[in-house]
């Protein structure tokens, strides 16, 4: 198998606060192979917004990363000086934003916006014109000529985020993330963003970082999947395995507690008791112990590292599929 | 038996220009946010509200607590006609309907601790002897403990927030809740802490409950029957198990199939509605929904749409509708 | 999302968390200190002064600092440190008075026209523009040759001018939590206005006021100053630091001690107050917040 475009390995990132430091990524380990849509999934606190963040290079003044590497295609992101970051960001990296409204500059019509972001090309202003206009109607704008004049304000949120999508890709980036982009939309609208995601992913052959915590959207757009708790990465593979056969604890109960999933209509859902466990003093052993229903002695402990669920590139951090455990009755 | 509630032809307008720009200009200065909705609710009974952003429906639930004015229609609590009531009449009717705040955390006056937020009714209306007291009985019958009561809200997680929303709707002990967005901003996991809640206080203390969601799946499981609003009007409306089997409206079946299903696996046979809902300033004519409908005739575009009642309390507004027999392609199976 | 939730048993109070961000300013603690000196010695000044300010003192008249005399004495033989100290006293009551008054007035009028009808804040706003379009300086001079020269129309004419100014931040922020869902929810659960203005506005829009008023003190006490400086304020012989910087003025090259003494505390409680209100404002407004 090829090299994968993006390769995290033992990313850690802590944030300075009055309270302490929140360690709110901790050794992750995440591949994004070239020309496939990733997701990353996962609840408040989990740390994929500071993952999808880490990745483009814009997180917080008081976010530090203390440990890890990220390497695209070979070049290692962590530490690269502001001027190269600025060169990749753009061209090879691209972003789109839950909030399309603040992710737009609400002074300037799109045209301009479109073009500007051009900036590095050498072509005429027209050729900048007409590639926009091109993009624009690629992503389903109509009339896209006349719309280059107008605001941001002047569009709907599902088109706005259109825009937004039409904008990164105009530099046919390498990579694309997406922070959960269609969260503020209504579902009908998501069901045209994913769709048309889904085509230019197709088409311009980019890889896809997906963020979002909608486990239907994630689970019909992506072709792998990694799930996030408290700032680790506990499960990864490919999103028919992880959607079927989930083999870590945390997974299988967010799966259900997804009212989608439950046939029988009932008054009494499932929930995963508990909170989350604090960040700026992380507990010992296995991050997930103080919820998990089968946890032991050894969960208390020892930190599980990744280990092999069945099917290969499918794997979990849990101790209970330690092939080494007898207790390995692999949760079906 | 009477419902609890039963609005007939309800209006609502606003406007977009003070009366001195609309004596001035010919060009229209309101427009229907709300149109000739008519709904019951029965004591103890859970109604779902379903619709998209624009469809009106958060409107609906601001004019049944007075935050906005009925144009027309007629609004009846216990029998009682309340859509144009002044604001005494209004007094007494606030202690037997609560409302529940979309934004969990937004929707507490900052400054004020938990114990104070939830025994704010009481005290509104006068009933604030031994508020410690009623504060911790509050507080428990939402499943927190006493110390909460001196927390503010900006120290509270999104769903300790929401529970202190609970709390406070209940002071009153009132007949009917409306609850916008019972679960916005909450994690899968912990969205159920609130409707396995608001269940087990409906069944307690005999409730109605007006849900108001954009979120179909949690609508299955908490309401006996559903309406769905689409541009300020009532699409389809009837008992929920069986508008999920088997939708007439064609647009009620475009929502259920825009449900993501968490699998992989799932026929992906979507119906991808094109373009997004008009605004409510520049109607479609005819049928408003067939600019985006899939199975639009001629007809659909002059011609509005009667309601059609079919039993149990079903009805819906649309030319075409689809066979009571079908099975959505991708439904909650 | 991305927040992660507070351990409600451990969470401080907002009170305590402000007081700790406070004393990480370094600043802001400075800015305390000064101001805490400034107040001390205004509400102690008999008891610090050595001598009465008025008392002529045997001895050198525009002496320098001796032991007798800490910052020497003025033209008619006074001492300038007991002078000034009283200075202070006077000071801070114009202070006090005129921005109590002002910001009494302020909340009320903003308050008014931030959540009343359209008409009343328009009407409002007029009357505001009106005021501010006045220099106080100019303004003042009119008011006194009108009703003559003393400390209470110093303050009736700082107050004036400053009540718009306040109205308008407390309108502004009366406007945007017109709207916010909490008011809303109080709303729908039958407050009155009055509860809402009282008990869920008010207390959200006081923090804002309050420190504006705390880097307000030192204009106010310049205008003082400058008014007493011009003959148009305190009457002698009355120790305002204008009064003394005027007297100082006009024997500088015989003694610069007088100057130094009038305008060494206007310096010090100008930085003291903006230094600790900006700190303030810092702690107050979140997004200026920079957490490392």
């Amino acid at each position: 198998m090829s090299e994968p475009l993006l390769r995290v390995r033992d990313l850690s990132i802590a944030f300075g606060t009055p309270r302490g430091r929140i360690r709110a990524l901790r050794h992750v380990n995440f591949d994004v192979p070239k020309g496939r849509i990733v997701g990353v999934v996962g609840e408040s606190g989990c740390g994929k917004s500071t993952l999808a963040y880490s990745l483009i290079g814009l997180l917080a003044a008081n976010a530090q990363i203390t440990a890890g590497s990220i390497t695209l295609d070979g070049t290692e992101l962590v530490g690269l000086p502001d001027r190269d970051m600025r060169a990749i960001r753009g061209t090879r990296i691209a972003m789109i934003f839950q909030d399309p409204m603040t992710a737009l500059n609400p002074v300037s019509p799109i045209g301009r916006q479109m073009t500007d972001i051009q900036y590095r090309d050498a072509t005429s202003r027209a050729e900048k014109r007409q590639r926009a206009i091109d993009m624009l109607t690629r992503v389903g704008i109509p009339d896209a000529e006349a719309l280059l004049d107008a605001y941001p304000h002047q569009f709907s949120g599902g088109m706005r985020q259109r825009v937004c999508i039409a904008m990164a890709l105009l530099t046919r980036p390498d990579l694309l993330i997406a922070d959960e982009p269609t969260t503020a939309l209504d579902a009908t609208l998501e069901v045209q963003i994913v769709s048309l995601l889904r085509e230019l992913q197709r088409e311009f052959g980019c890889s896809v970082v997906f963020v979002s915590h909608h486990l239907g959207t994630v689970a019909e757009l992506c072709d792998d999947v990694a799930v996030m708790y408290a700032g680790e990465m506990i499960e990864r593979g490919e999103v028919r395995e992880v959607f079927h056969r989930p083999a870590h604890p945390y997974t299988q109960a967010l799966f259900e507690c997804d009212p989608g999933r439950i046939k029988i209509a009932t008054r009494n859902l499932p929930t995963i008791p508990g909170d989350l466990p604090d960040l700026v003093q992380v507990p010992p052993g296995c991050i997930f112990k103080d919820r998990c229903p089968h946890r032991w002695d050894r969960c208390d402990t020892e930190h599980p590292p990744l280990y092999e669920a069945r099917g290969d590139r499918h794997d979990a951090r849990c101790h209970m599929i330690d092939p080494a455990e007898s207790r390995a009755e692999v949760p079906s | 038996m009477t419902a609890l509630l039963e609005v007939e032809n309800l209006r609502v307008r606003y406007r977009t220009a003070g009366p001195v720009k609309a004596a001035l200009t010919r060009a229209p200065t309101a427009f229907d946010a709300v149109c000739d909705v008519s709904f019951s609710i029965n004591a103890g009974e859970t109604l779902g509200l379903v619709g998209e952003s624009g469809s009106g429906k958060s409107t609906v639930a601001r004019t049944l607590i007075g935050l906005n004015r009925a144009e027309a229609g007629s609004i009846r609590f216990d029998g009682r006609e309340i859509a144009r009531a002044g604001s005494r009449e209004y007094t007494a009717l606030r202690r037997e309907m609560a409302m529940m705040w979309q934004d969990p955390v937004g929707s507490l006056s900052p400054r004020l601790t938990v114990g104070a937020l939830v025994t704010e009714p009481l005290r509104i209306h006068g009933r604030a002897r031994n508020s410690r007291d009623e504060a911790a009985r509050l507080l428990d019958m939402v499943g927190l403990t006493p110390e909460f009561a001196a927390r503010f809200p900006h120290q509270l997680s999104g769903g300790q927030a929401r529970r202190v929303g609970v709390a406070r709707a209940l002071a009153l002990n009132p007949r009917l809740v409306i609850a916008d967005e019972p679960t916005a901003g909450l994690d899968m996991s912990v969205q159920a802490e609130v409707l396995n809640l608001l269940a087990e206080l409906q069944r307690r203390f005999d409730i109605a409950i007006l849900v108001i969601t954009h979120n179909l799946n949690v609508v299955r499981h908490i309401t006996d029957r559903m309406a769905i609003m689409y541009l300020g009007r009532f699409v389809e409306q009837g008992p929920t198990a069986r508008i999920f089997d088997a939708p007439r409206h064609p647009y009620t079946e475009a929502l259920l199939s825009a449900n993501p299903q968490p699998d992989p696996d799932a026929a992906h046979a979507r119906i991808t509605l094109s373009g997004e809902m008009p605004s409510p300033r520049h109607r479609p004519k005819g049928c408003e929904f067939h600019t985006r409908c899939h199975y639009a005739q001629a007809d659909c575009r002059v011609t509005v749409p009667a309601v059609t009642q079919v039993d149990g309390g079903h009805c819906f507004t649309c030319l075409y509708p689809l066979s009571a027999t079908r099975r959505p392609a991708t439904g909650t199976n | 999302m991305t927040d992660i939730p507070t351990d409600a048993a451990r969470a401080p109070s907002a009170a305590a968390a402000h007081a700790r961000q406070l004393s990480r300013n370094p600043m802001g603690m400075m800015g305390l200190i000064l101001v805490v000196i400034v107040v001390l010695s205004a509400i102690f000044a008999p008891w610090i002064a050595p001598y009465d300010p008025n008392a002529i003192m045997v001895g050198p008249r525009l002496g320098g600092p001796s032991a007798e005399h800490w910052l020497g004495t003025d033209h008619i033989g006074r001492d300038l440190f007991s002078r000034v100290v009283s200075g202070g006293r006077i000071a801070m009551l114009v202070a006090l008075v005129t921005l109590t008054a002002a910001m009494s007035l302020g909340l009320l009028l903003g308050l008014i026209a931030g959540f009343g009808p359209k008409w009343l804040d328009n009407i409002l706003l007029l009357i505001f523009d009106a005021i501010r379009s006045f220099p106080v300086i100019v303004f003042g001079l009119a008011v006194i040759t009108l009703i003559g020269p003393s400390l209470y129309t110093v303050i009736l004419v700082v107050a004036i001018t400053s009540v718009p100014i306040y109205a308008r931040i407390v309108r502004t922020q009366t406007q945007a939590l017109r709207s916010a869902e909490f008011i809303l929810a109080e709303r729908a659960m039958g407050a009155s206005t009055f509860r809402i203005l009282g008990v869920h506005i008010l207390p959200n829009v006081l923090g804002p006021l309050l420190i504006l008023a705390s880097m307000d003190v030192p204009l106010v006490i310049a205008v003082e100053a400058g008014l007493s400086f011009l003959g148009m304020g305190v009457r002698p012989p009355a120790p305002s630091w204008g009064t003394i910087l005027n007297d100082g003025y006009n024997f500088i090259r015989n003694s610069p001690w007088p100057v130094i003494g009038g305008s060494l505390p206007i310096v010090i409680v100008t930085l003291g107050f903006t230094f600790l209100g900006e700190a303030l404002r810092d702690i107050f407004d979140p997004k200026l917040r920079r957490d490392l």
